[in-house]
């Protein structure tokens, strides 16, 4: 019933800055040290400010530095979960048994323990036995242990009882680096001033600053023009000419607006950003090339094969193969309009050896006259 | 039909709204009708007796211009919810790249719902398609009758969602959740069209 841990969520991909720091520093103590230090931590924020990505980047970071290491990440409503359906398998001992023998246990959401005594009991137990055999425990909430509604003295007092630590929402410095992170992680482009711009906003959290790199992005798909750091303050809603963000005549530009009612320009976004990131950039490319040179006659089936891959991998040298095996084929097309001249009868044989040289792919372009290029 | 065309650039998808009777399938139509742009939406094509019941169906074209090159389209339709018009339902279904089932949150329709929901699979099956394959999102409509008359969304999750597909809360009339839901389920198809292109 456990998660598993989001490769994205690493410490190379979290931005510190002064609100995370201590928290980030403490999570690293406990990724390379497990039990030795700060048994339990206690990790607390407002929603959104990474409490779920620190706490997979310490798992991440305890794997890497000792393999073996048995590490389990789960919210609490997964251990809830699993814990009634062992209870209703009769298997309540092993389920303890088996956190028991958990390494580095990482627990999500714990202030969901409210009104939950019997799971407080066994949180309890547990930490009590980790902690007596030197294994590590680490604990997210949205507050600290006794602002948790109706939560057990002893587990208040036990979780307590390693590093209680808060992080805070970004600063600034640490929105603009958060930003510019995001913004290289999917590809965008901006001119200079318009993530400092966006940066400057207020916003309670990370996730509102996704949601308004999220905007831009879309509102740059959809326009195909780039924005500047005028044009973004009235696009987020950051000036007072908000509404007059949209050229004349184009509802894409609705597309990029939030929190004005608009629903459609909510949707429109929305729907932007799943066709970019269901249409990659590679996959157009490679639909320009069928285009054209289907266009010009040419059978596209090597090119159209490239669609049916995953992955990218060397689309570009397999579009630039085809368009220089068609310059090849024009060549020759070439080479034999000039042998079946009278004048070249005599060099047909030596023809018919080059033409076997040709790549098996190559067929007849459809509407050319040029009835020696071979059939099979 | 392949509806991402690398070669024409264009993306289409069809979305039916699907429900039974009085569910509140137009009225969802209506409400995205009423938010599109003029110069987005086609004219919403629209059968209805004399009371208002849809007669054969209701067809919303949109355009959404061009995404990422792409120029896209959405298509819109819903199905008759009466019984007796199954072959109009089966016949707007054909094609379909989404599903959106719109049921009725009153407690005493929950039987329609599911011989809806049944009614759903089996056309699906007409088609070739299974339901559990297709994408779709439920739509618990009139949440915001008086609670004694309606089912939570927990309790409708439990007795029609058991595909476990995204369900939305919703008060059709009045917009709520209506563009969360073809929110829903246009992430759904296009994710599925985009898997498609590539398998």
């Amino acid at each position: 019933m456990t998660s598993a841990l989001n490769p994205k969520y690493s410490f190379d991909t979290f931005v510190v800055g002064a609100a995370n720091r201590l928290a980030v520093t403490a999570g690293h103590t406990v990724a390379e040290s497990p039990g030795a230090a700060y048994n339990p931590l206690f990790i607390y924020s407002g929603s959104g400010l990474g409490k779920t990505h620190l706490l997979m980047a310490v798992g991440h970071a305890a794997k890497k530095a000792a393999p073996k290491l048995n590490i389990e990440y789960l919210t609490l409503d997964e251990y809830v979960e699993a814990f009634h359906a062992s209870v209703a398998a009769g298997q309540g001992d092993a389920f303890r048994r088996r956190f028991q023998n958990v390494d580095v246990l990482l627990v999500d959401d714990v202030q969901f323990l409210t009104n939950r005594k019997e799971m407080q009991s066994e949180l309890l137990r547990l930490t009590e036995a980790l902690q007596a055999a030197g294994r590590q425990i680490v604990l997210t909430s949205d507050r600290p242990p006794p602002d948790i509604a109706d939560l057990d003295e002893r587990l208040i007092s036990r979780l307590s009882g390693g590093l209680v630590v808060d992080m805070g929402a970004p600063d600034y410095e640490t929105r603009v680096a958060i930003l510019r992170r995001k913004a290289e992680e999917r590809g965008a482009r901006f001119e200079p001033g318009v993530l400092e711009t966006v940066a400057q906003a207020e916003v309670a959290n990370v996730r509102e600053l996704m949601g308004a790199l999220n905007r831009l992005v879309a509102f740059q798909a959809v326009n195909d023009t780039s924005i500047n750091a005028e044009t973004v303050k009235q696009i987020l809603g950051l000036a007072a000419g908000e509404g007059e963000t949209a050229p004349p005549g184009d509802g894409r530009a609705a597309a990029a607006k939030s929190g004005s009612g608009d629903e459609f320009g909510e949707f429109l976004a929305d729907v932007a950003v799943t066709v970019g990131k269901a249409v990659e950039a590679w996959r157009a490319r490679v639909g320009e090339a069928v285009l054209r040179w289907e266009g010009e006659g040419y059978r596209t089936h090597r090119l159209e094969a490239l669609l049916q891959r995953d992955a990218p991998g060397a689309v570009d040298q397999a579009i630039t193969a085809f368009a220089e095996d068609v310059e090849r084929l024009k060549a020759l097309e070439a080479e034999v309009a000039e042998l079946r001249s009278p004048r070249s009868r005599k060099t047909w044989s030596a023809s018919r050896r080059s033409r076997r040289k040709w790549p098996s792919w190559i067929r007849r372009p459809r509407g050319r006259a040029c009835s020696v290029i071979p059939s099979g | 039909m392949s509806l991402v065309n690398f070669t024409t650039r264009e993306i289409t998808c069809k979305i039916v709204y699907y429900g039974p009777g009085r569910s509140g399938k137009t009225t969802n139509l209506h409400y995205i009708y009423g938010r599109v742009p003029d110069s987005r939406r086609g004219r919403m094509v629209s059968l209805a007796t004399q009371t208002d019941r849809t007669l054969f169906f209701d067809f919303l074209p949109i355009d959404l211009g061009q995404i990422s090159g792409f120029s896209t389209r959405f298509q819109l339709y819903t199905v008759p919810g009466q019984v007796y018009y199954n072959a109009t339902r089966r016949l707007v279904l054909q094609g379909a790249d989404g599903v959106v089932f719109v049921g009725d949150s009153q407690a005493r329709q929950l039987d329609e719902n599911l011989e809806s929901l049944q009614n759903l699979q089996s056309n699906l099956l007409e088609h070739g398609v299974d339901i559990r394959t297709i994408p779709l999102v439920l739509q618990y409509n009139k949440q915001d009758l008086p609670r004694e008359l309606i089912l939570s969304p927990a309790d409708l999750d439990d007795a029609l969602n058991f595909r476990s597909v995204p369900s939305f809360s919703a008060d059709a009339l009045h917009g709520k959740g209506v563009f969360e839901t073809l929110k829903g389920i246009s992430e759904l198809v296009l994710k599925k069209l985009a898997a498609g292109t590539a398998a």
